[in-house]
């Protein structure tokens, strides 16, 4: 300890001119940390203000930096932050004094310049740093504290992430499945052409007349009422989203109307599979 | 018009919850891989970590190494570390200071003290390293004060003209004062 007691006093007398040269600034204040109760390891914050006139600015340059400046002492990081009226800078120092009696250290300051050409001394501190064992306690093997004890990975996170996209998976694929009349929500009564394209897949080759009636049938569902050749226009402004197949649909009805009405018994289906196919895809939002 | 638009938005969110399951269900298998290597490590037997593994994989294998004294092992693991939580960071270099403090007992004990003093200097620069990635490590903290017991940095006299803070060399000497004895 002898040995270290010429060296605190040459600490004190190059942080001697701090306190003058803060003094004599009067637009730099510190908030200094605490003075007492730090141990060896820890970060002490020292914040300082610096006021400055417009349109000066400090030397980043002339900044302290970053490093260990002092066998027991690292200046850890240094940043700064405009305020109102000037700076603010924040230095974070580490102290590793492994002291064996409550002792005074000192941080010491530290000059800066300014961009109109004047110098300035950030303040230095004076802090009491406490040995963390007792001081008669022997340093033997047997006072060395254990290894760390390993660390498993926490798999709940990834679980609960899991989870919930499967759920919203299921939760989607059900919407979707509705949306489209899928599985259980077939029998939908909205889907009337979805409905009528699965029937009329079904129905036997030679049933023309029931492949028209069931399309017919899913007309009337989708118009409210029952849909003849003339109202196709109506039919059109209510569900403009059928306004492609137009042409296809008025050519339906004629033919519906001459085989039902007219003469032409023998009438072929024609398209009316495919076309109940496309309906199906227009009402579900397919085409 | 809407139809069109819910059927699309509705297929987006389909696929889109999908590869979130596709992805969890990795992590989750990656995370049981890690473990595994955790257990094996913490079991005594070597593992090593994959590409890309969790630090707590190195974590782990760093702390293998550094109890058996494998330290040139542990060394290149750190780098490893990079970008792990604070305390993780913090025990492992602990645990290479550890090893090197038992080595360095095991010096002393044998009276060969130019073998135990490096060793114990490197020790204080782990446990220097532990307390600068977490502060708060109250065992690194102990530590390091029971190795700087051992071996003090003391300041060296002032070197004359050398004004400049930030230019002027690390004043650092160790010694070895006196002899410790060593439990009964």
């Amino acid at each position: 300890m002898r040995r270290a007691a010429p060296t605190i006093a040459l600490i004190g007398l190059l942080a001697l001119p701090g306190p003058v040269a803060a003094q004599a600034e009067p637009g730099i204040r510190a908030e200094n940390p605490h003075g007492y109760g730090w141990w060896l390891g820890d970060v002490l914050v020292q914040r300082i203000r610096v006021g400055l006139p417009e349109g000066v600015a400090i030397d980043p340059a002339s900044l302290p930096k970053p490093r260990a400046v002092d066998y027991w002492l690292d200046l850890r990081e240094v940043t700064s932050r405009e305020i109102p009226d000037g700076i603010e800078l924040t230095l974070r120092w580490q102290n590793f004094y492994s002291a064996l009696e409550p002792q005074a250290r000192e941080v010491p300051s530290a000059p800066i310049r300014l961009t109109d050409g004047t110098e300035a001394h950030l303040p230095g501190f004076r802090f009491v740093t406490s040995p963390i064992r007792p001081l008669a306690a022997p340093s033997t093997p047997d006072q060395l504290l254990p290894d760390p004890v390993y660390h498993l990975i926490d798999p709940n996170p990834n679980r609960i992430g899991l989870a919930a996209s499967g759920l919203a998976a299921l939760v989607s694929f059900l919407a979707l499945a509705w949306h489209q009349a899928w599985g259980p929500f077939r029998r939908r009564a909205d889907r009337p052409f979805t409905r009528a394209a699965r029937l009329i897949a079904r129905l036997p080759g030679a049933d023309a007349t029931g492949r028209r009636r069931q399309l017919h049938r899913a007309f009337d569902a989708a118009f409210g009422r029952v849909l003849i050749g003339a109202d196709l226009p109506q039919f059109l402004r209510a569900r403009p989203e059928f306004q492609p197949v137009a042409e296809r649909l008025g050519a339906f009805f004629a033919q519906s109307d001459a085989a039902f009405f007219g003469r032409a018994q023998d009438l072929s289906d024609g398209d009316v599979a495919p076309l109940a196919r496309d309906l199906a895809r227009i009402e579900r939002g397919r085409r | 018009m809407t139809r069109r638009l819910t059927f699309a938005a509705l297929v987006l969110a389909l696929l889109a919850s999908l590869a979130a399951a596709a992805r969890f269900g990795h992590a989750i298998w990656l995370d049981a891989r890690d473990n595994a290597a955790i257990r094996a490590l913490a079991g005594g037997r070597d593992a090593q970590p994959r590409e890309g593994a969790d630090p707590r994989v190195a974590h782990a294998r760093i702390l293998y190494l550094a109890w058996r004294d494998r330290l040139t092992e542990a060394q290149e693991m750190l780098p490893l570390m990079q970008g792990a939580r604070p305390d993780l960071q913090s025990g492992a270099h602990y645990a290479i200071g550890n090893a090197r403090m038992r080595l360095g007992f095991q010096n002393i004990e044998t009276s060969r003290f130019e073998d135990a003093e490096p060793e114990i200097a490197l020790a204080k620069l782990a446990y220097r390293a532990a307390l600068q990635a977490d502060p708060g490590d109250r065992d690194a903290k102990v530590n390091l004060d029971l190795a700087m017991r051992l071996v003090r940095d003391l300041p060296r006299p002032e070197i004359e003209g050398e004004e400049d803070p930030e230019t002027r060399p690390r004043r650092l000497w160790t010694d070895l004062p006196g002899m410790p004895r060593g439990a009964p």
